[in-house]
């Protein structure tokens, strides 16, 4: 009975051994002392996409030459759409659970390229009400660098909520043309409605339209598209399906009539497309001549404007004041207008040569803006497009759909490239308009 | 009470890793869920709301949609499954013996793989699918057949064929446990086959009723991940689930939301099996 309890007593202890062992494999813990490590250095993380890596590198780099006992780390969302995919799950996991990076200092254009690119905020109008990001407005206030009187208040308002300000907008674009003002037949009446514009008799305006795409510029003849509160879309099938219908008679119109033009008898804009630090570079340089410049109407008898960059912190940040710091520093004047901080070195300047990348639009800090125009007529032209912007928006997935939707009522999805009929459009148009008030609705 | 511990120690140590493994992820996550479905938002930012998520989410369309969407899939999928498989099951236990292989084909479907399912109904019922090349050559009108309200009997269909197979082989097994002399002894005292099925095979097979419905309510969740490679993030409105609206929720950042639709689909569900089992015990007794 001894002998039996003995090799009893031996096969429990192996079991308990074999169950604390099983526990223990699940690798529940990290080492005790790389975790203390962790914990001692404060981390900011700021998430970025697109061309801001690179200007959040070179910014953070200076910027921690100013706030001791902090590292910075950079979160790429890469370009691959697979790696992108990975990266953005990853993030939002993390945000689920109350963690995620500090900063976004993020594009929001449309990658028309490709149509199962992932997004981290595939509508940021939406997500600004779902109480991610930090209300800014006591941290403006105290700001020690940052002026709001100096910024665009028209694209500011856009990252604004019931909360205040929750999202910078650091940059916008509208679509904009730039005629000489001797190639118009009426300078003084530019279209000033979508309907005027789709309608218009100036011959320099039809000419020029296949030079920006029908179908890249739909969205931004909607004035108001979805109130991203409510989640409901703001305009009605009926109005998408004339939209779509009053394009492609315009396109075939366009094509129509330059058959029957003689070649070289064209009339040549001096820029056309997204208004950016390009376009503006180009009005100038023909600035000898009298030029007329306008936004493409919308409407409501206004211009849509596209934030395409922004910045915001996360609300459950741990570093709350630091966050701010490096966002203060960004928007500060030395760094939107280049001029740096000083040092003590009177060569070297803190902040200053590097700004969120051209290619993106108008910066909304006003005198970076201002700063982008040698010379006070082009100032002049700026301003006057600037005053007829009525609608700002950002850039979602309600405007990839469009893009798509009218990619496909072009029938380029198609094998042969052929022209949808006006029922099948009809359908297409429908599909779109259910996906994109159910997408507004959730 | 010192011999009942001695006596159960060795059990509960042997499953203590199962029951650890299951508390710290499954248990603590889900009460994690249940706490952000009463507040403001995820993470120490959040605000204690009560039930006012609950409240908004019973007045989101998209959710009601899902839910009713669900719903439908399930009170019509699961009654066709357990008929489906149970004819079988019992055709396949007349034929016991003769024809060993068919079980194993019947489980073909289930172990198919995601893609390759999808791959096939894209096939079949695709736009330039065989289904639309016989309509095309029968000179009838064709038809996107997985974009329109169609999409939601393909579905249908889809589950009952993937799924069926392995609702049979658990209600076989069931069914092979009755012992044939009881059949036999009810055919001396003259009992045909309707009132043997009624009266010897239906109050010993409840408990298996009872798997196979859990099972066939599992994989009926589980028949999300066809339909998502089929439609998308945003289907057709008659196949919109709870799952889309959750998957979306998660892309949109709004935890609140899918916190609320965790909750809630547990409730039904605990509800439904919780009520399943009670009846089951019921007639067992």
């Amino acid at each position: 009975m001894r002998k039996r309890s003995g090799k009893r007593q031996k096969s429990e202890l192996l079991l308990a051994i074999v169950c604390a062992a099983a526990v223990s494999v699940t690798g529940c813990g990290n080492e005790p002392e790389a975790k203390a490590q962790e914990e001692e250095t404060e981390k900011l993380t700021i998430c970025v996409n697109g061309d801001f890596e690179h200007f959040a590198e070179s910014v953070a780099e200076d910027w921690l030459k100013w706030e001791d006992g902090m590292e910075v780390e950079i979160v790429s969302i890469p370009t691959d759409a697979t790696l992108a995919e990975t990266r953005v799950s990853n993030i939002r996991t993390q945000l689920m659970a109350g963690e995620g990076p500090d900063i976004f200092l993020m594009q929001c254009s449309v990658d028309t390229d490709n149509e199962e690119k992932p997004e981290l905020f595939s509508n940021l109008g939406k997500t600004m009400y779902s109480q991610v990001f930090l209300p800014l407005d006591d941290y403006i206030e105290n700001a020690e660098y940052m002026d709001p009187e100096g910024w665009n208040q028209t694209i500011m308002d856009v990252g604004k909520t019931g909360e205040g300000q929750v999202i910078l907008p650091i940059a916008y674009t509208y679509r904009a043309y730039a005629f000489r003002t001797a190639d118009l037949q009426q300078p003084e009446s530019v279209p000033a409605s979508w309907e005027e514009f789709v309608n218009t008799q100036e011959q320099a305006i039809w000419e020029n339209m296949e030079t920006t795409p029908p179908d890249t510029v739909l969205a931004y003849t909607f004035g108001e598209l979805a109130d991203c509160e409510q989640g409901k879309l703001l305009f009605s099938e009926e109005t998408m399906q004339a939209r779509v219908e009053e394009i492609l008679a315009w396109q075939d119109s366009i094509r129509q009539s330059r058959k029957t033009m003689p070649e070289g008898s064209g009339i040549s804009p001096v820029a056309t497309g997204n208004a950016d630090g390009e376009f503006w570079n180009q009005v100038t340089m023909a600035s000898g001549e009298e030029e007329t410049v306008f936004g493409l109407p919308n409407d409501a008898g206004g211009v849509t404007a596209y934030v395409t960059a922004f910045a915001a912190i996360n609300r459950n940040t741990k570093y709350t004041e630091q966050a701010f710091a490096l966002l203060d520093f960004i928007f500060s004047d030395e760094v939107m207008c280049k001029t740096g901080f000083p040092t003590e070195d009177p060569v070297k300047r803190y902040g200053g040569g590097f700004a969120p990348p051209g290619m993106l639009g108008i910066p909304t800090h006003q005198a970076a803006a201002q700063s982008m125009f040698r010379n006070d007529t082009v100032r002049g032209l700026f301003e006057k497009v600037e005053n007829s912007i009525s609608h700002v928006r950002f850039y979602s997935n309600l405007d990839k759909e469009i893009y798509w939707m009218k990619y496909r009522c072009d029938g380029w999805d198609r094998e042969d490239h052929s022209l949808p009929t006006a029922e099948e459009r009809q359908e297409i148009v429908h599909e779109t308009y259910e996906k994109m008030k159910m997408q507004m609705a959730e | 009470m010192k011999k009942r511990w001695k006596e159960y120690r060795n059990g509960w140590l042997l499953v203590a890793p199962l029951m650890i493994g299951c508390l710290l992820f499954y248990a603590v996550p889900f009460g994690m869920v249940l706490w952000y479905s009463l507040r403001s938002s995820a993470g120490r930012s959040g605000m204690f709301v009560g039930l006012t998520n609950y409240r908004e989410m019973m007045e989101n369309e998209m959710f009601r949609l899902a839910c009713s969407n669900t719903f439908r899939f399930l009170v019509i999928g699961l009654p066709l499954i357990l008929l489906l498989s149970y004819l079988i099951a019992l055709l396949l236990k007349q034929q016991a013996g003769k024809h060993m292989l068919l079980k194993s084909v019947l489980l073909f479907p289930y172990i198919m793989p995601v893609a390759g399912t999808v791959l096939l109904t894209e096939v079949v019922f695709g736009e330039t699918g065989a289904v639309n090349r016989i309509l095309q050559a029968s000179g009838l009108p064709v038809e996107k057949w997985l974009e329109s309200p169609a999409a939601f009997w393909i579905v249908i269909g889809l589950y009952l064929w993937k799924n069926a197979g392995y609702s049979v082989i658990l209600l076989l097994a069931g069914l092979m446990t009755i012992p044939e002399e009881q059949y036999a002894a009810a055919s001396l005292d003259g009992a045909g086959g309707f009132r043997k099925f009624l009266h010897i095979t239906t109050p010993q097979m409840w408990n298996s009723v009872f798997f196979a419905l859990l099972f066939s309510l599992i994989n009926a969740f589980k028949c999300f991940r066809e339909i998502f490679l089929i439609g998308g993030k945003h289907p057709n409105t008659e196949v919109y689930m709870l799952q889309h609206f959750m998957n979306n929720s998660f892309e949109n950042l709004n935890y609140n939301k899918l916190s609320v639709a965790a909750v809630l689909l547990f409730l039904a569900v605990t509800v439904v099996i919780g009520a399943a089992y009670g009846w089951v015990r019921r007639k067992e007794a």
